[in-house]
């Protein structure tokens, strides 16, 4: 059987680690909220006219993935929910997990006891399971090979979560579980069970799948009651033609587009930081969320997973991204010193996932969008005057009549742009940040605790930069390797102009090199080379 | 690669680089995002959000005086309190003391941290005679993974104190690996020595210290800029590195995550090293006074490292070409491949396995069909003289191989072939980062347009033409100013992820529909992964170029250690194709100091289709690798403008020819050997080649060959070799309709009107009737207005790139990135819809990188412009509303009117051109980057009316409310404008003008 995860093994001088990608995205929101069938069709629309920066692979009807993020909708789900024979309670009070499944029946029936198993074990409900209508033909051959089997999953809110904070963090840990006990349970074909999604608030369709191909592969993306108030799409771009279900986007909670360069450092910190961190909200510790990144995602996929965890310690959604991705604020003069206090903090808490990046985020009620620091994604959106939002990766992925039109933007380089269809309006880079920037006496607890070096009073005995005789100077010289050459061409240069040297292949003068009888002194040839 | 030399540990890395999926950033130019600030000290609960939070250690630069050790040395206060651990070990206790002490420090660390201390000090100053240090890479990379591991390393920083470290490279490494801070006391006290000693002339103890450090800030800036990261509080601990010659088990302990393939020594060797250099520095002889060794890793020295081209090499190779002696010729190639497997080069521990009986030599495909795949290194004009860049063209032309442009442009003249028969254009038109010449007709002269990502030499970085190499002829052809210095950007500014190349390389066949496209690349470990991703991008030849590759003028640090040999990305490549099924569909080449044929054998069954030659192409012109390409003093006329110096040039493009011959010849040879009747079936056939040992270098001994030579295991009917073209789909594009429609234009020049609708996924929208003017007309294009489009909606990336003489795009709509790329002449000017309400001049029009790198023509926008307009701008006047980040930035030429806001940072490394800004608010200058421009007025009223006559155009093209409001009441308007103008170039047209003024005078 075929992995829904088709990368091969390390072999030879490949290794999956290396794999890219990148692609086109965007959202499109109701800023007043107003779930609609007709957001949906705008949606899938969009997406579609972002196929070109997406790609194929050997097989040309086989894309590298291609997905959309919806609000739960409801009277679609009840629907389906009372047609299947269990009643689905009001929103809020169940999550939908949309899972891909092995195609194969005994170990799919495995992983569904898993789940059921889990559910009970973190005091939830499992109201019932749908199997998800797909069409096999609208897919390539390739990505067929690694198709999985998608299940729905309805979870309801147990006793032991009394609000929906707390029963989010339940819906973490038994994702966080089944990821671990199923990948346990599957040995040998690890990513055959993956989560695309399990919330209260959201759902994703993705896949394999070029746009075209996503709306025909998944009949509930046709269903008249399948609406929303707001969706990410993401159409991808990957360096590799091994057909791999789960690394479509959107993940959870965002799509993106760029590359986190910092990836290795980021993941090695999380690393150290899980194991020191704790809450009382997590009753028995933080065991089941650990490791709390899945080192075989994707670099996007990873950002996800911190960013999961960031919001289940308590941060909201902007600031968390604002801890991820930070503006540069180091060198901005013009930035309010609350902005710039917030970013010192958090330096401490964290380093930057650094790299060029435009990232869509939400958690079904926000949704919103950063671009890194350099700008180097582009990120554009438009508002019409009856509060529709569309941000893409380009402009005109949608035909809006131009008297329709109340702005036209983009997003700069470091700057976010946030909508809250509960509030119903779209909140600025500014109002966002200063907000988040007050919420704690940052400036004062930098004062207070942060000590800079420079303000250190100076050793009473400064020691001298020259404390080796000769002899002893020589010895340690000589110890790490330090040559003739390396003085004259790698440190003389530098300490007179302050900047390393330029290849300088200039004929070799005789060297002054002095009292130290060496070798060097017979250089005179004007003839040589690199190596 | 594998050196005697007792080398440090830093010397087994290579620095990994952006390219392709990611661009690089220029951190002088774009400074404003790259901060060396960091922090050190523990970390807390991530749930909780408190002052404690916060309590850590303020570095504004990573290395540390000896001053500043001595205080995080002092600290002792709640929550920051160091330690220090010394990292020596008993050396006479060998590779067994040294794994005891590793072990036992990583103890020692875990249990300070127990101890309640935040910061480490991993400290070497205590060596001496019986103890040796610890490598301070090995004990950095130790600690910092086994804290990693125990779940301890957020609780202290790690700080390095020690004697090894003095190039950029190394603290790099240091801070890649999890050193918060570094301090090299011997480099400190080795420069207060040499001041001393009076190397260092014109400096004292503090200020070399000083600059020092400052540089090795720079030079960190760089590295980490060359990935693409910004801070280097993120640097920290990001590993961006690959070892070569460590063995996994070594790398999985100390350096877990990185990657090491063709295996290498481990402790053992590693601790033999440290004890050689130690025993060396404390082996008391009595009355010998020892000494510094000499070195020999950047230049050539007889009891040096070993390096392949020397003046043996070199002389045999020239006699060889000069008696046109095949003899003489096997004399060269047999003393350098002798070398290459002394030196234990990976293809010289490679030899050939046959798999098929021999055959004769006639059977092989004779030396005229061989050579076709043979081709000349990138080689601007800028770089090599004229008379050597156009010997190599000839040469190659004769051949029926192919010379390359280099970055630079191309002289159109050397476009038509010579009354003789010989023909100077170069078959492979480069695209660089600079863009410098590309223009429409540049493009459609080519038989390959190659899109260099990055260079052998210098991976990541950008480069600079010293104003004094450009000349009048240069400047010409540059589409710049004489005497003015000009800059190429480290990445493409159309590329910064994959997507983006997808699209330059559509761009480019539409440019040229004829040529093959194609993308360099440099070794590195995953470049087989970015060339998948380049062949899904389309790409119908991808090169790649090995370390080796390059000359001239690079830093030091990069030529060192960045890139890996051609062998090992060129395996990496062909393996990755073949198991993603896309190897059928792009063409392979590699190059990087191939000289015999023996490489070029090695080369094709490792995958290789095509062949490039640089360095072997200019010795057999009779360069003596002076390595002074940079100075202008090139003794034998090849890498100089100098009229006087060029006249000693006394290659001929028979010398080129005659190598090519030669080198064909000798493969053909081989293949007899191997029984290959030609190229075609040879490439791939990877099963004819297996290890060889035969070397006596001790090292290799410990090399794995066996993943260079892995097949990957796919069905049959996957291809290993190129056997299918890709599917541009350019029949499908707009322009078709275009072209037809513009048929009385092109054929009669006869005026046409065209109204077409336009949506985003009509992208490169009429850049292929541009090509077709130009390969009419030629430069000169159509008279101005013959075509004009009149165009409704949002265009797709890249509207009237490469847009020819005589054709005008009016577009009512939006649009998005890279507008107007490569204009070339022809007039863009972008309007919001009729029917739109909101404001233009406050709403974003058009998208990223407008204009970049356009030669000529006109642009109107009437809106905002978004990130890096008008960048590396060579020529096209433009008037627009307001604009991005980075406006005008590496600009060389043209003319610039914003009406409105600017981001920050605009005019960074501006080098010729005039922008004028309207400030209404006075406070431009703040967004302004300082570095080479200067602000100030309008000088005259001709000046004046020029920008006042632009503004005009402006509104006549695009009805601006915005342009009207400024033209009405411009006696208000016209005071308020700031005239941006680069100082080098203001001083130059000064220059002009005087010289002029004065041969006026002279004249009268």
């Amino acid at each position: 059987m075929h992995s829904l995860d088709g990368m091969p093994q390390r072999q030879g001088l490949y290794n999956p680690l290396f794999e890219r990608d990148a692609c086109g995205m965007g959202f499109v929101v109701d800023v007043k909220g107003r779930r609609s069938r007709s957001l949906v069709l705008q949606a899938l629309t969009a997406l579609q006219n972002l196929t070109h920066r997406g790609a194929c692979g050997c097989d040309p009807l086989t894309g590298d993935g291609s997905g959309v993020l919806l609000q739960l909708p409801h009277e679609f789900l009840r629907r389906q929910a009372a047609a299947l024979g269990f009643e689905l309670p009001e929103p809020e009070g169940y999550a939908l997990g949309m899972l891909f499944m092995p195609r194969n029946p005994a170990p799919r029936r495995l992983c569904a006891r898993v789940v059921e198993r889990v559910v009970r074990e973190e005091g939830q409900e499992l109201l019932g399971w749908r199997a998800v209508p797909v069409d096999e033909g609208a897919t390539g051959a390739v990505a067929r090979r690694a198709m999985p089997f998608v299940s729905q999953v309805f979870v309801k809110r147990g006793p032991n979560a009394p609000d929906s904070k707390a029963f989010a963090r339940a819906l973490y840990v038994i994702r966080r579980r089944l990821e671990k006990e199923t990948a346990a349970l599957l040995a040998g074909e690890s990513g055959t069970f993956y989560v695309c999604s399990l919330s209260t608030a959201t759902v994703v369709y993705k896949g394999q799948l070029m746009p075209d191909q996503l709306v025909r592969f998944y009949a509930d993306l046709n269903e008249p009651d399948l609406t929303s108030a707001l969706a990410l799409i993401h159409q991808r771009f990957s360096t590799n033609t091994f057909p791999s279900w789960d690394r479509a986007h959107p993940y959870r909670f965002l799509c993106h587009n760029g590359e986190i360069n910092t990836l290795r450092g980021n993941v090695n910190w999380m690393h150290a930081r899980e194991k020191m961190s704790s809450s009382p909200l997590f009753a028995d510790g933080l065991q089941k969320l650990i490791p709390i990144v899945q080192a075989s995602g994707s670099d996007s996929a990873i950002f996800d997973n911190v960013l999961e965890f960031l919001l289940h310690t308590g941060r909201s959604l902007a600031h968390a991204v604002m801890m991820m991705i930070p503006e540069a604020w180091q060198n901005h003069s013009a930035m309010s010193d609350s902005k710039r206090a917030f970013y010192e903090y958090h330096s401490c808490l964290m380093e930057p996932w650094d790299g060029p990046a435009a990232i869509a985020f939400t958690d079904g009620r926000q949704i919103g969008a950063v671009l890194d620091r350099n700008g180097l994604r582009p990120s554009r959106y438009v508002l019409t005057k009856d509060g529709l939002l569309v941000m893409a990766s380009e402009t005109g992925v949608l035909d809006i009549e131009p008297e329709q039109v109340a702005v036209n933007g983009r997003l700069q380089p470091g700057r976010m742009l946030l909508v809250d269809t509960e509030q119903g309006r779209i909140i600025e880079d500014e109002e966002i940040k200063e907000s988040i920037a007050a919420r704690k006496p940052y400036r004062q607890w930098l004062r207070e605790n942060l000590v800079s070096l420079n303000d250190l009073p100076h050793p009473s005995s400064p020691p001298a930069l020259d404390s080796y005789t000769r002899a002893d100077l020589l010895s340690r010289q000589t110890t790490f390797g330090y040559t003739i050459e390396e003085l004259r061409i790698l440190l003389a240069p530098m300490a007179a102009n302050a900047q390393e040297p330029v290849a300088r292949w200039a004929p070799t003068r005789r060297l002054r090199c002095c009292r130290i009888k060496t070798r060097c002194c017979s250089i005179t040839s004007s003839r040589f080379s690199l190596k | 690669m594998l050196s005697d030399q007792n080398p440090l540990l830093f010397n087994y890395f290579k620095q990994v680089f952006a390219q392709v999926t990611n661009p690089p950033i220029d951190p002088i130019r774009e400074e404003l995002v790259m901060s060396l600030q960091t922090t050190i000290g523990a970390e807390q609960n991530l749930f909780d959000e408190t002052a404690q939070h916060c309590r850590q250690l303020r570095l504004s630069n990573p290395i540390l005086s000896n001053s500043e050790l001595e205080k995080v040395r002092a600290l002792s206060l709640p929550g920051l309190k160091s330690v220090t651990l010394p990292i020596v070990y008993p050396v006479a206790d060998g590779e067994h003391g040294l794994r005891q002490t590793l072990n036992e420090l990583c103890l020692r660390a875990a249990e300070a941290i127990a101890a309640g201390f935040t910061i480490i000090v991993l400290s070497d100053r205590e060596m001496d005679a019986a103890h040796a240090p610890i490598p301070s890479l090995l004990a950095t990379g130790a600690v910092h993974h086994h804290l990693v591991r125990e779940g301890l390393r957020a609780k202290a920083g790690l700080v390095v104190e020690s004697g090894e470290p003095r190039e950029a490279m190394h603290f790099a490494l240091l801070i890649g690996y999890g050193a918060g801070a570094v301090n090299p006391y011997l480099a400190y006290n080795t420069l207060v020595w040499m001041v001393g000693e009076g190397m260092l002339k014109d400096t004292d103890a503090g200020a070399a210290v000083k600059n020092y450090v400052k540089a090795i800030g720079k030079g960190l800036l760089k590295v980490a800029s060359k990935m693409g990261i910004s801070t280097l509080q993120s640097y920290r601990g990001a590993q961006i590195f690959e070892a070569i010659g460590l063995n996994q088990e070594f790398v999985d302990r100390y350096f877990t995550g990185t990657a090491s393939r063709i295996g290498g020594v481990g402790l053992e060797v590693i601790e033999r090293e440290i004890a050689a250099r130690h025993e060396q520095a404390f082996r008391a002889e009595p009355g010998e006074e020892h000494a510094l060794k000499t070195g020999g890793e950047y230049q050539w020295r007889r009891r040096g490292e070993l390096h392949m081209y020397n003046p043996v090499t070199i002389a045999k190779m020239q006699h060889a070409i000069a008696a046109r002696s095949y003899k003489l010729f096997r004399q060269y190639t047999r003393v350098v491949d002798e070398e290459s497997s002394r030196r234990a080069t990976l293809r010289g521990l490679l030899k050939f396995k046959p798999t098929r009986p021999p055959i004769q030599l006639k059977e092989v495909e004779p030396v005229g069909e061989i050579v076709k795949r043979f081709k000349t290194g990138a080689m601007s004009f800028g770089a090599i003289s004229k008379e050597a860049h156009e010997a190599l063209a000839i040469a190659m032309n004769r051949i029926g191989g192919k010379s390359n442009t280099g970055e630079g442009g191309e002289d159109p003249e050397r476009f038509r072939p010579d009354p003789n028969g010989d023909w100077r254009r170069s078959a492979i038109k480069q695209v660089a980062s600079g863009r410098f010449g590309v223009t429409s007709n540049y493009l459609v002269n080519a038989d390959e347009l190659q899109i260099k990502i990055a260079q052998g030499a210098k991976p990541g970085e950008g480069g600079q033409l010293p104003g004094h190499k450009v000349d009048e002829y240069i400047a010409s052809i540059r589409y710049s100013t004489p005497g003015v210095g000009l800059i190429s950007p480290p990445p493409h500014h159309d590329i910064y992820s994959i997507e983006d190349l997808a699209q330059l390389i559509h761009d480019l066949k539409a440019a040229n529909e004829h040529a093959q496209v194609s993308v360099k690349l440099v070794a590195t470990v995953g470049v087989g992964t970015i060339a998948a991703g380049v062949a899904k991008a389309k790409a119908d030849l991808i090169l790649i170029s090995g370390y080796d590759g390059g000359t001239g003028a690079s830093p030091q640090s990069s030529i060192k250690h960045a890139g890996i040999p051609w062998e090992l990305g060129l395996a990496e490549t062909q393996q990755v194709l073949v198991l993603n099924d896309l190897r059928g569909r792009v063409r392979l080449e590699t190059d990087g100091q191939l000289k015999t044929g023996r490489d070029v054998v090695v080369a094709a069954l490792l995958g290789a289709e095509e062949f490039g030659f640089a360095t072997a192409a200019l010795v057999a012109m009779g360069c003596v690798m002076m390595r002074v390409c940079h100075l202008n003093t090139c003794p034998v006329g090849i890498a100089t403008h100098d009229p006087v110096l060029r006249r000693r040039f006394t290659g001929k493009a028979e010398h080129v020819e005659t190598l090519m011959m030669f080198i064909a010849e000798e493969v053909r040879e081989y293949m007899a050997q191997l029984g290959f009747r030609t190229i075609h079936e040879m490439v791939g056939r990877v099963e004819c080649l297996e290890p060889s040992y035969a070397t006596d270098h001790w090292k290799a001994r410990h090399v794995d060959l066996g993943q260079i030579l892995h097949r990957p295991r796919v069905s049959g009917e996957v291809s290993i070799r190129c056997t299918e073209a890709q599917d541009h789909q350019l029949d499908k594009v707009a322009d078709r309709r275009l072209l037809e429609l513009c048929k009385s234009a092109l054929e009669h020049k006869r005026a046409v009107k065209i109204r077409t609708a336009i949506r985003n996924v009509d992208r490169a929208f009429a850049t292929m009737l541009s090509a077709e003017i130009s390969r009419r007309f030629g430069e000169a294009g159509l008279p101005a207005g013959t075509i004009q489009i009149y165009a409704e909606g949002s265009a797709g990336q890249s509207f009237g790139a490469f847009l020819a003489r005589g054709v005008a795009l009016h577009l009512e709509g939006d649009a998005n990135d890279y507008i107007g790329k490569g204009l070339s002449g022809g007039l863009i000017a972008v309007r919001p819809p009729r029917q739109a309400t909101f404001k233009a001049e406050e709403n974003i029009l058009i998208g990223n990188v407008a204009l970049y790198g356009a030669t000529a023509g006109e642009a109107y926008f009437r809106g905002v412009a978004g990130e890096r307009f008008a960048v590396r701008n060579s020529g096209a006047k433009t008037v627009v509303e307001g604009v991005g980040d980075h406006g005008c930035e590496y600009m060389t030429r043209g003319t610039v009117v914003v009406l409105g806001r600017t981001g920050r940072n605009f005019a960074a490394g501006m080098s010729g051109g005039v922008a004028y800004v309207l400030d209404r608010e006075g406070d431009f200058a703040s967004r302004c980057n300082m570095e080479m421009v200067e602000l100030g007025t309008f000088d005259d009223g001709r000046e004046r009316n020029l920008v006042r006559s632009l503004i005009a155009r402006h509104f006549q093209y695009t009805q601006s409310k915005l342009a009207r409001q400024i033209l009405d009441s411009w006696q208000t308007y016209a005071p308020r404008f700031v005239k941006v103008v680069p100082v080098e170039y203001r001083k130059v047209l000064e220059r002009q003008r005087l010289d002029s003024d004065m041969a006026r005078v002279a004249a009268i």
